[in-house]
């Protein structure tokens, strides 16, 4: 059964194919993967045939549809000649995947998304993330075990026993129970302190009610954050339009709201 | 500007000893695109806080109208709470790290709120019968005919304080522009 890319809609039937087509053109979703291509170890590449199970496909043609399609040579060469027939041909099919239509004008809003600084070691914080993917764990081998327990709702006891009789060396996975795990898993997400709780009271009339809550500046400054979403994040707001000429309303930054509301800086004034 | 996108439906967690139920409010941005937002497991919508669930109240009583109302004050008196940083950060704008390596000068702006009709009626102090978003009379929902104007609630609450004397209940007899 064929696997759709759930980014572009594409169909793959071999897992191989489909992971070379997700480490090139969705190169950019996943900090790990994004480090392996920026700066491919040379042993990778040379393992590439044998790691991902289809030897004997190149490399260029790993955009195309349907991996073993015999049209597949033809899809996978239109990236280097953009005739407007295949053009024509793949917006149609973008179009009955049901995603958005390709827009080929846009206006962008002057002005916003200008940078007033630079945020401190964040180069450090991308080296740091990229040389070590399974930080604040030591090793995958650590990260793993953590990761299964986790997503298995694995009780405290459960994980104290497992990791008692089953992982053993507790060096080389980097904790030995429970309580060491859990600080290992606090400082997981570097962008937690953002999202500490903060307990308030208000006054029915009647009694005192307690409630928790979030500031509303620091979750809009943990999602700015994410080093995850950095090419995807949008500053402002952008009019698009596709080949004949029609607006096109898909997002947020491309309707109307945001560029009425979206006032200039001052400094441009 | 970031145009933050507000989330409220309240869950019910049991039926037993006494129907417990949470009152749980979500937020996300809207510079991150919709496909983001709807991937499960990428994070995008955040827990913004739990609100406190006010006591159930029997249908016909003074009293408890009343209540009702100041149950809708205390509401309103938490999404103020809650949202006090922003509004100051909405005017001034605040500097934020941005996941480039950039410090931006932001302005969070509220510009949409996802809710089911009874909490939106909860949140806006409407009767159950009207409409959230324009005026029209309970009488023409669902009919096409006629315009109204939308409801303007900033409106209505310079409305209310210039007549204090009057209640929460003047908002479906809000005065015409």
């Amino acid at each position: 059964m064929p696997v759709k890319c759930s980014f572009c809609g594409k169909r793959y039937e071999r897992a191989g194919a489909y992971e070379t087509h997700l480490r090139s053109a969705h190169a950019n979703l996943d900090i790990v993967l994004a480090s392996t291509i920026r700066n491919p170890p040379a042993d990778v590449l040379t393992d590439r045939g044998t790691d991902l199970s289809d030897a004997n496909e190149p490399i260029e043609h790993c955009d195309s549809d349907y991996e073993s399609d015999p049209a597949g040579d033809t899809a996978g060469s239109e990236r280097d000649a953009p005739d407007d027939t295949l053009r024509r041909e793949r917006e149609t099919e973008v179009l009955e995947d049901n995603t958005y239509p390709v827009a080929v004008e846009q206006e962008d809003y002057p002005g916003p998304g200008e940078a007033i600084g630079e945020v401190k070691e964040y180069k450090e914080e991308c080296r740091d993330l990229c040389e070590n993917p399974c930080a604040p764990f030591a090793s995958a081998q650590g990260f793993k075990p953590a990761s299964w327990f986790i997503e298995r709702n694995f009780s405290k006891t459960q994980i104290n026993h497992n990791i008692s009789n089953g992982i053993g060396n507790s060096t080389s996975v980097g904790y030995s129970s429970m309580y060491t795990l859990e600080n290992l898993l606090r400082h997981l997400d570097p962008y937690s302190p953002y999202l500490h709780w903060l307990e308030g009271h208000v006054e029915d009339g009647q009694r005192t009610l307690p409630f928790l809550y979030r500031s509303g500046l620091d979750c809009v400054s943990y999602l700015l954050r994410q080093i995850a979403d950095h090419d995807d994040l949008v500053y402002a707001p952008r009019r698009e339009y596709d080949q004949s000429g029609q607006r096109i309303y898909a997002e947020m930054h491309t309707a109307d709201w945001w560029w009425d509301v979206q006032v200039l800086p001052r400094s441009l004034f | 500007m970031v145009p933050i996108i507000g989330m409220l439906d309240q869950a019910n967690l049991t039926n037993f000893s006494g129907d417990k139920k949470a009152w749980p409010v979500y937020m996300t941005i809207g510079n991150l695109p919709s496909t983001i937002h709807n991937r499960p497991g990428s994070m995008a919508i955040l827990l913004l806080g739990v609100l406190p669930i006010p006591p159930k109240l029997a249908k016909s009583s003074t009293a408890d109208k009343l209540q009702r109302l100041l149950n809708a004050d205390t509401l309103r008196g938490v999404f103020e709470l809650i949202f006090a940083p922003l509004n100051r950060a909405a005017r001034e704008g605040a500097p934020i790290d941005c996941a480039d390596g950039k410090i931006r000068r932001c302005f969070p702006i509220m510009s949409g709120w996802i809710a089911d009709h009874m909490e939106n009626v909860t949140l806006q102090g409407i009767k159950s019968n009207a409409c959230p978003k324009c005026e029209v009379p309970p009488e023409e929902l669902g009919s096409r005919a006629g315009h109204h104007c939308a409801r303007d609630y900033a409106r209505y609450e310079r409305y209310e304080r210039e007549n204090p004397s009057l209640d929460s209940e003047t908002h479906d007899a809000a005065p015409s522009r």
